[in-house]
Formats: C-alpha cells, structure tokens, sequence
C-alpha cells in the first residue's frame, strides 16, 4: 500500500500550489493543501505543514501575495492569490516540466529502441 | 532581481519576525481546527480527529524551523544572537569587562591620538594646488655643514639666477619671514606678524587671494606701500569686513593700502601670518652678495624630480662662486631641495615615528592581554563549548561565536578610545611647537574615527582568534568525560605571547629609559648665561619715528633707564636676538692684522650697556660697552671666550681690530674691548657659533628694510612675571604707541627649546607607564590562570610532602621563565630600537647600559609581584579540599 504513496519530487510542490491558485483564484493554506490532495487522489504522500515554508518561499518571490480573511465557517485564515509574475513562472515552469516528462516519459518508453 | 527581493523581504523578516511567527502560529491553528472539522465531519469523535489532523499536517514543530529559516537571513540572525549573548556575558562579569575594556580603550585611545597628529600632520597634503610639486629651497656649503649647518637661506642673488637660469621651476618665489610690523592709527597698538613676499609667491603656490588681489612686479620693485592680509588678521582686527579693500592701516608709522586678503587655509610663511607685503631687495644687498635670510619656494615643473631640480640649482651656484670669488677657499657651494610639507615638518617627523612605533608596542601588548584574557575566559567555558559541540555546532561555528561575544568589546574599546584621544589632544596640542603644518586640523574627526573602529575592531578579531582556535580544538569526549584539570592546548602558544608581552615591554622601557637619560643630560646643560630670574620681551621702536641711530639709542636708552627704576629690577639691557628664539644673523669676520686667514663663521648680536649683566653672561676680560660708545665714537665690538681662543689663540684679542658683517671699503675697524662668555644660542642640545657683539647705539648692522628686532631683558630679584606689569607700564609710560609683544621669563623661552624633546619624553613615558601596566596585568593573569590550572598537581605533591615553599617556588618558575624569555628577546631588539631613536639621544649612548639594566630590573619586580598572589594562594591549598572536589 505504501508503494503507492509516492514522494513529492522537489520543485514540484511549489508548481502544484501556483497551479492551485491560478485555477481557484484566491485559497487559504488548508484549502490548497486539500485541493493537491483531492488533484492528485491521495496518491500522494504530502504532509500538509511543508505547505506553509512553500508559500512564505513563492511570496518572498513575488509570485503569490497574502492577506487575512474570513473562511466560510467564520475562521481568520490567510488566503493567498497568484501574482502576475506569479503566472508567468508558472506558464514556464509548465512548460519545462512538460518537456521534462516527455523526455523521461520517453526515455522510459519501451517501445522505443532507445540508448 | 528576484535575489534581491528575497533579500529585502528577509531583511523585513528580521526585523518583524515576531509578527512573522504569531502569523504562521496562527495560521497553522486555523489550518488544524479547518481539518478537525472536516474530520469530525467524517464521523470521527473531537480527540480522533484532532489526532488525525496532526498527523496529516506532520510535525508543527519542524515546520516553524524550515519556516523561521527561510524567513530571515539565518548567518545575521545568529551573529545577532551571538552579539547579545556576549553582551550578557559581558554583563555577568563585570570586573572582567572593566578589564578588558579599560585595556582596550587605553590602546586604542593612545594610538588613535597619535595616529590623529600623524595625520593631520605628515599625511594630510597642504592647501596649494598640486602640492607635491611646491618644493623648499636651500644652499648648502661644505664649510658650514662642517660647522653643523647642513643648509641654510637662501640671498638675494642667488634667487634672482636661480629664477633667470634654471629650467626645472615654473618658478621661484621669495619670501622674508618674521618681517613684522608696528601697526598703530586708529587701533590699540600691535606688533603684528608679518612677511615679505615676492610677487610670484601665489603663483608658485597656486593659491588665489580671497579678496581683491596680490601685489604686481612692478609694485615689488618700486617698494609699494602694500599690505595683503590672511584671513585671521582679518577677522581679527577688522571683523571681516568686506569693504576692507583700499584701506589704508598704519605700519611701522607708514601708510600701508590693503589691497587684498588671503583665504583661512593660508598659512605662508607662517602659522601665525598676519600680513603679507612687497619684498624689496635694495640693488647694494644684491651686490653684496650677503644677507642670507630668505626662504625660497618653488614649483617644480611636471614630470621634474627633486634631485633634478637640485642638481640644476647646485650647477647655477657653483658657476656664480667661479664668477664671484673663485678662490675663496670657503667651501663648495651647493643646493638643497626637499618637498615644502617636509621643510615644514623637519626633525618632528622623526619624533612622529618613534611616537606611532611606541604606540604601536602598546598596542600589541594590550592586544596580547586581551587576548590572554579572552583565553582564560574561554578555558573556563570549555565544558560548554564541548557539550555544543556534541550538540552539533560546527567547529567554525563555535570559532564564529567566540568572535561575535568579543566584538561588544571593540564597540567598548573604540568609544573609550575615541573620549581618551579627545582628552589627550586637547592637552597635546598646545604643547606642539607652533610652527608645525597642519596643526590646526587636528582633532578626532571622521577618517580618525574611522581609525579607531577599524582598529579596534582589528584588536579584538586578533585578540578573539585565541580562544577562537583554542574552542574548535575541543576534544569532545575527553572534556565531558573528565572535565579535565590539566591544560592542553595553548599553553605553549599562551606562554609565548606572554614573553613576547614582558619583551615588548622591555624594548619600550628601554627606548623610554634612553629618552629620559637624554633629557636629564639636556637640563643639565649650562647655557652660558643664567636664566633664573630674567624677564624678556620684544620691543620694536617705530623707525619712521625715529629715524636715526642716536635717536633709536636715547630712546632705547630713556626706555632701560626707566625700567631699572623698577624696585626688584637688578641690571636691564637690550639686544636684536634673544637665545633660543630662532636664527640669529652671522657671517665671516675679518681681522686686521691677519687678512688672509680662513674667516670663522660667527653671529653678529647687538648689546647695550648692562645687557652682559642682566643676561648672567660672565665678562671675562677687558670692560663693558658704555653710554660713550655712541654712532661716532670710536668703534668697539666684543666677542666671546670660543671667538678669542679660536681666532687670537693664546694672543691677546684686546685692542685687536676686526670687521664684520658685509664688508667693503669704508666699513671702519672695530676695536675688541672686551671678552665674554660663549652662550647657546639656538637650543641648548647644539652649540652656537661664536659671538660677537656689537654696540647697538654705534651701528646699525641691517638695512632698514630688513627685519630689525628689538628685546628687552631684564634681571630681577624673585618671580619674573610678577615684574611684567611694572616693565610695560614704564615703557607706556615713555611711549603709549610702544607694542610689547611676547614678554615671558628666559626659563620659559629656555623651556620652548626643549618643548618637542619634553613632549617626546613625557608621551614615550605616559606609554613606558600604560605598558607597564598592561604587562603586569597580562603576567598576573597567566601565572595565577596557570597556577589555578594545576592545583590538582600541587594537591598531589603536597599530599606526597611537598612543603608550601615548594609549590610556591613553582607558581615563582613560571613567572621567572617567562621574564627571562622576554628578557632575553628584549636584549636582541634593544640594538636595532636604540639605534632607530639614535637621533633623539643627546649625553647618552643608543645602547646604555643603564638604560639596558634598568627595563629587565623593573620588570623582574613586577614579574615576581605578579607571582606573589598565586604562588601564596598556591602555597596555602588543602589537597584534600582540592582532591576531593573531583
């Protein structure tokens, strides 16, 4: 069972919460966290603190901002929207992650003669 | 791009990173509490869910780490936590930090004070432009650099074919310093200091007048009456007003026009200038090839050397001897070119040196004890040190924190500096002779500031890197296990710093027991005449005036008559140059009976009747001058004993027949009526030149246009000063518009000539003093650490049976090795050090065996009282208190 659990890549979690927040618009932590969970079926095996490191990690980039709200049961949360910059980097992150999988996807492809 | 905006927003951290953490803490709440509802939700009881929730979120504990490190910049975080744990430190142990910032602050403090005079003085460039281009020039002569004149002014003569023939120069200016001036009118009257300057001066300088403008060539050679004024003349007696331009003051009882005023930085020839006027040379003080009393200027052009240049100039004034008088037999002519700042600083520069090497000792010795303390206090945490270590500190770590905890020290140490330099300069700087450059911009401003940081911040990072390295080379198990007693590493190292302490010491001992050796020497010289009781002060009669000679002597005559009627007043006379108040006019005699002899170089001095008497100078033969020898009379001079001997040899010189001064046809014979006593003229470290006087009221030895001067010296009975209103009172009395300038007693005039050898001495002392402490402060501290360090031993040797005696003996061994270390060093630096002041030395040799003796000596004392408090304390332990305290 545990096998299916996978280990987040590095750099990819910070790709899965721009992705989040740019589909969602403006999300607390909690909410985002729940959202990569549900994305990828509880596949993955995320401890949902190391969130909060990330986002201070994209806010001190410039690519998300914060500010305190209310959440839908009357909570004070910290919600947080994409930047623009925050859109670009994740339209070329996108796309170089794409290229990435395609060249391991392939790479691993065993119809092909590779090597 | 996006770096520096990581940076800026870390920095932000650092500064709100309380906020930043309440937030996360927050935050991290309201996530907890979202998913227990959502648990709960699911249909799991509150204490489930919340169980469950925590594992989801993973250790909160962990998270606030990653969080807080990303958060700030952690390097600056630490060194600040670092900071304000050595404050604490510091702050737990308050002695210590007394200590050690007293130590620091005294180093710092006197280097930074001398560093200040260094500074302003030889480093700062003077206010002209291209200043390394304006150069001083002399003459030199074999002859008279044999008599101890190694160059001297330059002549009229040879300024004007120096200016017409030399290729090296832009060009050549001329001045005449310590021209001053009667200023009288409308104003209280003043004898203000004046120069003569050629027209070229400001050009040569490359400074421009602030006001109006300089006198033209044309204006020169016509002897204008024209006065240009610096800018604390100005401001002094005309409270700078603009309108000052085309005013005419009364000088010397001549109308002057003041046609300009210098900028406040301009300070040619003089510190103390308050005006500039035309030099005119009279075409018959050209011809006469004589009157060497003018400083000449020069700039150089670009790309020219100074040996270039004095080369050329050398070539010029030996052509001009061929022309002149080619068989003279009095030397070989040359020049002497030096940068105009160097002229200006002369022989204190070398007192600058000794004063920056023997702050420098200091230093090092006080940067050694720092050290050593630094060390003892670490020795004492080893334990802690050891137990961060195992708790995962990286060695360079712990070396980091040692560093950060001494740096609250520095800031300690430079702020105590900075107020000890503040004070010593506001003490120092009157006593530094008045003509030096830059005097005026001395003071703790910013580069000494910075100094003193830099300094003080070097001093502790050297001081710390002890412990630093001693603290990274823990061994971890050992120390925890043991809490070992012996010491390991750094002993060696400790020991050899402490020898070099007491060896440093030594040497600045030495060099201080060498200085003042010189000095005592210096005191004890006999002038030849005898100070103690002798008012002096200047007087110069207003020529325009008194226009003739027997008028100048009734006057002067009226004056000293007066003055003798002062009740006290024992013997009164007057004189063109008082000793020790600079140079004093000379030239070659002639004597009658023997033309062809190799003429002496003597000093030409004017005296009246009573003036032998007043000054203590003895009368060895033959009679005084009297009222009788009047412009008119038959002509008389009298010399010293060193003349007679020197010229006569065992021949008697009286009713001998000599001349002086610039010689031609008509000057007359002068007839010797009398033999004085030889006096230091110039310092009472060099011996003059012979003398000879002349009657003042008989012969008027300079021009009217030269710098005539004119002292009063009066010998009373008791305190000199108290004399001083009753003198001027008499001289106002006789003439209300008479200046009297500079009235002091002859032992002050006698005390000014040793002023930077005083200042020398008692500065060399004041540091001889701190280090001394210093050393017994840092040989206290190693043999009572060392004696602390091995009580375990002396327990067990005690318990075997050693008496105290015995252990005492042993704390006493570790003083006395490491004095005879540093002795030992010390004897191998004395030579080169005695040596290096060489020049300072006056009566004593640079490797004085008292000298030498006396600085081991006194360190041995305070070696062995240093060892007094442990070794007693050692000596009076109970083993089984110490044995059982394992």
């Amino acid at each position: 069972m545990e096998q299916n659990k996978n280990e987040l890549l590095p750099g990819t979690l910070n790709l899965m919460v721009l992705k989040t927040l740019d589909a969602l618009g403006s999300l607390h932590g909690y909410g985002i966290a729940r959202r990569i969970e549900q994305i990828s079926g509880n596949h993955l095996q995320l401890n949902q603190g190391t969130i909060y490191p990330a986002l201070l990690n994209l806010e001190q980039m410039g690519w998300i901002t914060s500010k305190w709200g209310v959440s839908e049961n009357n909570r004070r949360a910290k919600y947080y929207s994409i930047t623009r910059a925050g859109r670009k980097q994740l339209a070329a992150e996108t796309k170089s992650w794409l290229r990435m999988s395609e060249i391991i996807t392939r790479f691993l492809d065993p119809s092909e003669e590779g090597l | 791009m996006i770096r520096l905006r990581v940076l800026m927003h870390r920095l932000r951290g650092l500064f709100f990173k309380r906020r930043f953490e309440r937030d996360l803490e927050e935050e991290i709440r309201s996530h907890l509490e979202m998913q227990v509802e959502e648990n709960m939700r699911q249909g799991m009881n509150s204490e489930q869910a919340r169980q469950a929730a925590l594992r989801k979120f993973g250790g909160v504990a962990q998270v606030k780490d990653v969080y807080r490190d990303r958060l700030v910049l952690t390097f600056i975080e630490t060194v600040f936590q670092d900071l304000r744990y050595g404050l604490r430190m510091l702050g737990r142990s308050p002695g210590w930090t007394a200590v050690m910032g007293a130590t620091l602050a005294l180093g710092i403090g006197l280097t930074t004070a001398i560093f200040s005079l260094t500074y302003s003085i030889l480093l700062r460039s003077l206010p002209y432009r291209d200043p390394e281009r304006v150069v001083a020039l002399y003459l030199t002569n074999t002859t008279a650099a044999a008599a101890g004149y190694l160059h001297f002014s330059v002549n009229a003569l040879n300024w004007l074919e120096w200016q017409a023939q030399s290729r090296s120069f832009e060009g050549i200016a001329m001045t005449r310093a310590g021209a001053n001036f009667n200023l009288t009118g409308d104003v209280r009257p003043e004898r203000v200091q004046g120069a003569r300057a050629s027209w070229n001066l400001l050009e040569v300088l490359g400074v421009q007048p602030q006001l109006g403008r300089f006198f033209t060539e044309e204006e020169t050679q016509r002897d204008a009456k024209l006065a240009v004024l610096s800018y604390g003349f100005w401001d002094r007696r005309f409270a700078r007003d603009p309108a000052i331009v085309g005013r005419r003051i009364q000088l010397n009882g001549e109308s002057f026009e003041v046609i300009g005023v210098m900028p406040a930085n301009f300070r040619y020839p003089s510190n103390d200038l308050d005006l500039l006027a035309p030099l005119f040379i009279p075409p018959e003080q050209i011809r006469s090839r004589s009157h060497f009393y003018y400083r000449a200027i020069g700039r150089l052009k670009p790309g020219v050397s100074l040996q270039q240049a004095q080369a050329e100039l050398s070539a010029i004034r030996q052509r001009l001897a061929q022309q002149y008088s080619p068989d003279s037999g009095a030397g070989q002519d040359g020049a002497w070119v030096e940068s105009l700042l160097d002229s200006g600083v002369g022989e204190f520069r070398t007192n600058l040196y000794i004063l920056l090497a023997a702050v420098g000792c200091l230093l090092l010795i006080g940067c050694i004890n720092l050290g050593g303390m630094l060390v003892v206090r670490a020795g004492a945490r080893t334990h802690e040190f050891a137990i961060r270590a195992a708790l995962g500190a990286s060695s360079a770590r712990l070396r980091r924190q040692t560093v950060a905890e001494a740096l609250p020290l520095s800031v300690m140490g430079a702020g105590g500096g900075v107020l000890l330099a503040w004070g010593l300069l506001k003490v120092l700087v009157p006593l530094l002779p008045s003509e030096l450059p830059g005097l005026e911009s001395i003071g703790v401003h910013g580069p000494v500031l910075a100094f003193a940081l830099a300094l003080s911040v070097l001093v502790v990072l050297l001081a710390g890197m002890l412990p630093a390295r001693l603290a990274s080379r823990v061994q971890l198990a050992g120390t925890i296990q043991q809490r070992s007693r012996t010491v390991t590493g750094g002993n060696t190292t400790r020991n050899m710093l402490v020898a070099a302490q007491i060896a440093v010491t030594l040497v600045l001992v030495f060099a201080g027991g060498l200085l003042a050796r010189s000095l005592i020497a210096v005191m004890k010289v006999n002038p030849g005449f005898s100070p103690q009781g002798v008012l002096t002060m200047h007087l110069q009669v207003t020529e325009a005036k008194y226009p003739t000679i027997p008028q100048i002597a009734d006057y002067n005559h009226r004056l000293v008559a007066r003055v003798k009627t002062i009740p006290g007043v024992i013997e009164a006379g007057m004189t063109n140059r008082l000793p020790f108040g600079g140079t004093v006019p000379g030239g070659p005699i002639e004597l009658e009976d023997r033309p062809n002899e190799a003429k002496i170089t003597t000093s030409f001095l004017s005296a009246t009747p009573g003036f032998f008497g007043a000054m203590g100078i003895p009368l060895i033969r033959g009679r005084d001058f009297s009222v009788q020898d009047r412009e008119g009379a038959a002509p008389v001079v009298i010399i010293d004993e060193q003349l007679a001997r020197k010229t006569f040899g065992d021949a008697d010189p009286l009713g001998k027949r000599v001349r002086f001064g610039v010689i031609t046809k008509s000057t007359p014979w002068m007839e010797i009526v009398g033999i004085v006593g030889h006096i230091r003229t110039f310092s009472l470290e060099t011996d003059s030149i012979p003398q000879l006087y002349w009657p003042e009221a008989q012969y008027r030895a300079e021009s009217q246009q030269s710098q005539y001067r004119s002292a009063l010296v009066v010998r009373t009975i008791g305190r000199p000063d108290s004399f001083t209103a009753a003198v001027v009172e008499q001289i106002h009395q006789e003439n209300p518009d008479q200046p009297v300038y500079d009235v002091r007693s002859m032992d002050d005039r006698l005390g000014q000539s040793l002023q930077s050898r005083n200042l020398l001495t008692g500065l060399v002392m004041l540091f001889v003093g701190s280090a001394l402490l210093l050393a017994c402060l840092g040989l206290y501290g190693v043999v009572s650490y060392g004696a602390r360090m091995r009580l375990r031993e002396f327990a067990i040797r005690t318990a075997l049976g050693a008496q105290p005696g015995d252990v005492r003996r042993l704390v006493f061994a570790q003083a006395i090795r490491l004095w005879s270390w540093g002795s030992a060093i010390e004897l191998i630096l004395a030579w080169p050090a005695g040596r290096a002041l060489q020049s300072q030395l006056y009566g004593v040799g640079s490797a004085d065996v008292v000298a030498l003796a006396v600085a081991p000596g006194l360190l041995l004392v305070i070696a062995l009282l240093a060892g007094f408090g442990p070794a007693s304390k050692a000596g009076r332990i109970d083993p089984a208190v110490i044995l059982r305290s394992e």
